[in-house]
């Protein structure tokens, strides 16, 4: 099957696709402040014109393009590009003042390349056999597999785990709007005969992810960025640089294992793994005293990293439905409009389309090299020279345009601003928009398996006892409290341990 | 409005206010239609309350509205709305052309100084801009972009 597939992805349309995705990643995760998430999502509603597989091809281009392209502004102006890039500025910036800008991305680029393989092996390796779990899944386990979605990614995401949840719960009740999936009865219109029809979660998904962003470029009012000067005759060779990249394997391989274990993990992604994979660098290095002055080992550590986890964190996405990252979310709702749902299918009934993606994913990685060392620079020129007053509205009428596609409605137009404007206004007060993407998300499958099971109890006294009968479901709900108690605990044993060095330090002045 | 505030009880109120929202409307319907929005929405309440508490016994306090000018985002957003609202009036083209300009021409004037010789620059950047959009969705994705009173 993995043959037929290669074969199939070799379409001259589905390698345009990677490569115009993986360009289109490239630009806009290059720009500060512009994520990977907000990539997809201004992008989504193009390739939701595209049959199922160039759609997801393409999708998962622009998530590696962009991942990519954070380490741009990493390296040239110090600000990371997107959260995964924050310790590339350590080594990419240092890098750059001393006249090896060039160096620097081409290093980048070969690891960034190198860790999205890797990310695509361990998916492929990893999840057909955690797809077989779900097999044991009945409408009970995936009720409480949405619920600990949510509480990993609430307590995980921000740091304010309470604030998180109360997000996710908002997000499961937007989700609840409309036609009921199994009573078929209408919930929450408000008299509003448009809201029958629900709010469609492409439309939630662009608002929240996108608007915020928008209202916080324009609030910050700044014009075009100022780079560090290339000096284009520093370039390497690309065989030099792949040479000095791989001269390094244990970081290598250390790095791509650190990622991994860090995607596997819902809610820490990218940002995460990049940051644990170069303090491990610094940690086994010969000479960590000279990291932060331009050191490749560090630079290497955290684009392997931070490229394995696009690929990696969907081990859980496409194996139980649990987003790794909220860039995740996105490839999650354009599968549930695709009809895709979560789980052995995919690697059964769907297997050449799951397939081809992840293999696609490693075809996106390979296609950045090229996009990368030929067409980065000029993508980068272009980023530099448009001014943010233009970027602003820009993104906008994209953002528009695309939610209006999804069903042709200029109410959908209406709630994505609304919803937008109110996930920029719930940020002030702390509570992310991830969650609450992820809760319209889970709920639709929370909602399934919470009716589902309670209808299958209904010979029981207590039908509702249906949702804890069974010792898998046992399990995911004491992984449940142990996600939600987990934050506190840590907070605890870090105060305990502040305490203790305190006392320490009072025992040794007395 | 740059300024400290609890950010748990604010929150907790919200998620309060949001719960009373869905609360009444909770219609008298069949439990397989209701029943999970109801938990969800008790859990919400029950997630506020435990906000507010958290609020009272241990205060958090947050700067909000801090991302820079609060006057320029609201009338960024003013201007996205009145965007989307006068879209069925003036058409997609027409008024994407008219507000694109109002907002480059707004946010441009926070570093630069506005001369009509920069808008005689920006304005064919805007219509080269949504020309290309335009056409895009109208003749390659075959969206039909709302038209008004011209096109």
């Amino acid at each position: 099957m993995l043959l037929e597939t290669f074969i199939m992805l070799l379409d001259p349309v589905i390698i345009s696709s990677i490569f115009a995705g993986v360009a289109a990643g490239l630009f806009v995760g290059a720009m500060p402040r512009l994520t990977a998430t907000m990539a997809l999502a201004v992008l989504l509603p193009f390739s939701l014109t595209l049959p199922p597989l160039h759609g997801l091809v393409a999708l998962g281009a622009v998530y590696m393009g962009a991942i990519y392209g954070g380490s741009f502004a990493a390296i040239l102006v110090n600000t990371p590009g997107t959260p995964s890039s924050i310790a590339t500025a350590f080594e990419g910036y240092p890098m750059s003042k001393k006249g090896r800008a060039l160096e620097a991305l081409s290093i980048a680029t070969v690891s960034s390349a190198v860790g999205g393989i890797a990310g695509s092996l361990f998916l492929l390796l990893l999840s057909p056999p955690l797809a077989k779990l779900s097999l044991r899944f009945g409408p009970a386990e995936y009720f409480w597999v949405a619920i600990l979605g949510l509480t990993l990614i609430a307590g995980l995401s921000e740091g304010a785990a309470i604030k998180g949840l109360l997000g996710g719960a908002f997000g499961m009740v937007i989700g609840t709007i409309g036609v009921a999936p199994i009573g078929g009865e209408t919930r929450f219109t408000f008299g509003l005969p448009v809201l029958q029809g629900g709010v469609a979660m492409i439309v939630a998904l662009i608002g929240l992810f996108v608007l915020p962003e928008l209202f916080n470029m324009a609030a910050k009012g700044k014009t075009a960025l100022t780079a560090i000067d290339v000096d284009s005759k520093s370039r390497s060779s690309f065989w030099q640089v792949t040479k000095t990249v791989f001269s390094m394997p244990g970081n290598l391989i250390r790095s791509c294992i650190i990622g991994e274990i860090v995607a596997i993990i819902p809610g820490a992604g990218g940002n995460v793994a990049n940051l644990v994979a170069y303090n491990e660098a610094k940690r086994a290095s010969k000479h960590p005293e000279k990291f932060g002055t331009g050191m490749v080992e560090g630079l290497v550590a955290t684009e392997s990293s931070n490229n394995v986890t696009v690929a990696g964190s969907m081990v859980p996405l496409l194996t139980l439905g649990i987003p790794g990252a909220p860039p995740d979310a996105v490839i999650l709702g354009v599968m549930m409009l695709h009809g895709l749902r979560p789980g052995i299918e995919l690697f059964t009934t769907s297997g050449h389309l799951t397939y081809g993606f992840i293999i696609s994913m490693g075809l996106a990685a390979i296609a950045m090299v090229p996009v990368g060392l030929l067409g980065g620079r000029l993508i980068y020129k272009v980023i530099f020279k448009t001014p943010v007053y233009f970027l602003v509205p820009t993104i906008g009428m994209a953002t528009m345009l695309g939610t209006y596609a999804v069903r042709n409605s200029h109410t959908d137009v209406i709630i994505m601003l609304i919803l937008g404007t109110m996930g920029f206004l719930f940020k002030q007060i702390g509570i992310a928009p991830a969650p609450i993407v992820l809760g319209l998300i889970l709920g639709n499958i929370a909602e399934m398996g919470f009716v589902q099971a309670l209808l299958t109890g209904q010979a029981n006294q207590y039908p509702f006892l249906k949702l804890f009968e069974n010792g898998l479901s046992q399990i995911l709900i004491g992984m449940i409290v142990f996600s939600a108690v987990w934050p506190y605990l840590s907070v605890f044993k870090r105060r305990l341990k502040q305490r203790a060095k305190y006392r320490a330090l009072e025992g040794q002045d007395e | 409005m740059n300024r400290e505030i609890n950010t748990h009880i604010t929150s907790g109120v919200v998620g309060l206010l949001l719960t009373a929202v869905f609360f009444f409307n909770l219609e008298n319907i069949s439990w397989m239609s209701i029943g999970f929005p109801k938990t969800v929405v008790y859990i919400m309440g029950l997630v506020s309350v435990i906000l507010i508490v958290l609020g009272f016994v241990k205060p958090s306090r947050d700067q909000i509205f801090n991302v820079g000018s609060n006057v320029r985002w609201i009338v960024t957003g003013v201007l996205f709305f009145l965007w989307v609202l006068f879209m069925p009036v003036l058409g997609f083209y027409v008024s994407s052309v008219i507000f694109m300009t109002a907002i480059v021409g707004y946010l441009a004037r926070v570093r630069t100084e506005l001369t009509m010789r920069k808008f005689l620059v920006w304005i064919p950047i805007v219509i080269a801009e949504v020309t290309f959009f335009y056409l895009i969705f109208t003749q390659v994705l075959h969206v039909p972009l709302p038209q008004g009173m011209f096109f």
